[in-house]
């Protein structure tokens, strides 16, 4: 599956590192070293020299903000951009450079979650070209593209977020800690007992076929919701424990009515991230050009441009260019059936409708059917059914 | 500050198309029906409108509540 396995006891020895040093530690320039220290000891420990270039990476982004604004700052800030996407290209299809050499770096960037860390390094790009924020020093560039405890599946912290936190937070409290240790326990019971409880007694990768896909369809998409909401349980247990918090990423998505319901509630620091660099920046363009005339073709014209490269982010294929129109798809029928519903009911018609039980229940039911068909979308085994697709 | 508000509270009732709603810089997307990210957009692309502004997309992402909008209109008038 897609997230590098890093629940394993070095990780543990590290958590309980973390913890020893950093629990105590009420100095904030301390406090960002240690926590440095950890995030680096972490990819030692995985990669061994691998994290030299790891650090090269992290320099390189830094450097190519370092440089500034201006021509030189925009050659600078492209030419790292362009590198990364290279880099991102090798991660997620190391077939395609296969007997290059290059595709020797996979192993490290897999290591590291490079999904997540280029995606952080975009958003800390942003921040800092648009003015918002300062350059961060090299420690906490670090810390922000590199946190040992959201490296495996997230999630992607925003650069506002990381900068707002307090340099030293609140003591921790045994009430705190005994409820962040619920929240790992919890997130190590999903993952380990029922998620793999459904993968081995339902889940065949799709290969059983026939009637049986449909209902494979919802097992698999209740177990990836326990698998990936167990990381960012985990995650955001350890945040909690030793300060540097993890955003929530999840917020019971399986009950959703609709599919904007749907893309607020799962994997919520990717949504996000989405909404703040492709959705927005592309309605807020073509609104303005279109003076507001035709919202819903905006809408399905920015719905494609932010959810076809979201597909392309989980890998590199046909099936996930199709996950990505099919999810625009989806929001666009939701949003012009609300604006249907708001023409033809009012504002508060609408209000009252949704509220209905039986309209409520309806909407979560073909809610989950919709997100389930589009978890398995890309999973099927197309090779098998068409061997000449090879899954390209 | 108040003339910002009052005048960005009739962008809101134009935009939700309800004459009762009255927002504080308190107000946020969850306090308000129908303001969901579609409708964010055109929210703020009413009120660069109505007070002859513009905000960059960063900007417009990173609000978070009215008195966020009322700010960045404040800094920006005061900034033309």
């Amino acid at each position: 599956m897609p997230f590098p396995d890093l629940f394993n006891v070095q990780f543990w020895w590290i958590v309980a590192l973390a913890m020893i040093v950093l629990v105590p530690l009420r100095h904030p320039v301390l406090r960002r070293w240690a926590f440095a220290a950890i995030n680096l000891l972490m990819i030692v420990l995985m990669l061994k020299s691998g994290v030299v270039a790891v650090l090269a990476l992290v320099a390189a982004g830094w450097l190519a903000l370092r440089v500034g604004g201006g021509r030189m700052g925009t050659i600078a800030t492209t030419t790292v951009g362009l590198a990364a996407l290279g880099l991102f290209l090798v991660h997620k299809r190391p077939d395609l450079v296969a007997s290059t050499g290059v595709e020797r770096i996979e192993p490290v960037l897999g290591a590291i979650g490079y999904s997540y860390v280029a995606l952080r390094w975009i958003e800390m790009t942003r921040a800092v070209r648009s003015g918002r924020h300062p350059l961060p020093d090299p420690i906490s560039t670090i810390n922000y593209l590199l946190p040992f405890h959201m490296l495996a599946a997230g999630p992607i912290q925003s650069f506002d977020e990381f900068v707002a936190q307090p340099a030293v937070p609140r003591p921790l409290s045994a009430a705190g800690a005994l409820r962040a240790i619920e929240r790992i326990a919890s997130g190590l019971f999903k993952k380990y007992v029922v998620a793999q409880a459904i993968q081995r007694a339902y889940l065949t990768d799709f290969h059983a076929g026939g009637m049986y896909t449909l209902l494979e369809a919802q097992f698999t998409y209740i177990w990836l919701y326990l698998d990936f909401s167990a990381y960012s349980d985990i995650a955001v247990g350890i945040g909690r424990l030793i300060g540097f918090e993890a955003p929530e990423n999840f917020n019971w998505p399986l009950l959703a009515r609709n599919m904007v319901m749907f893309w607020e509630r799962w994997h919520i620091s990717l949504s996000m991230f989405i909404r703040r660099n492709l959705f927005i920046p592309t309605q807020l363009t073509l609104t303005r050009y279109d003076g507001g005339q035709h919202p819903l073709i905006i809408a399905a014209v920015a719905f494609v441009v932010a959810f076809v490269p979201c597909g392309l982010w989980h890998r590199i294929g046909w099936p996930w260019v199709a996950w990505g129109l099919y999810h625009a798809a989806g929001l666009t029928v939701c949003t012009a059936y609300r604006q249907w519903l708001t023409r033809k009911l009012g504002r508060k018609g609408v209000l009252r409708y949704m509220d209905d039980p039986k309209i409520r229940l309806a909407m979560t039911v073909l809610t989950f059917e919709f997100a389930a068909l589009g978890v398995a979308l890309p999973l099927f085994p197309y090779e098998d059914m068409f061997p000449w697709m090879n899954s390209h | 500050m108040p003339d910002t508000l009052a005048r960005l509270n009739e962008v809101f009732q134009q935009v939700f198309d309800d004459e009762e709603l009255e927002i504080t810089p308190e107000t946020s997307a969850k306090d308000v029906d129908g303001w969901d990210s579609l409708m964010h957009v055109t929210l703020i692309v009413n009120a660069e409108k109505a007070f002859g502004v513009k905000f960059s997309s960063s900007e417009v992402a990173a609000l978070k509540n009215v008195g966020d909008l009322v700010h960045l209109i404040d800094s920006r008038k005061h900034a033309g």
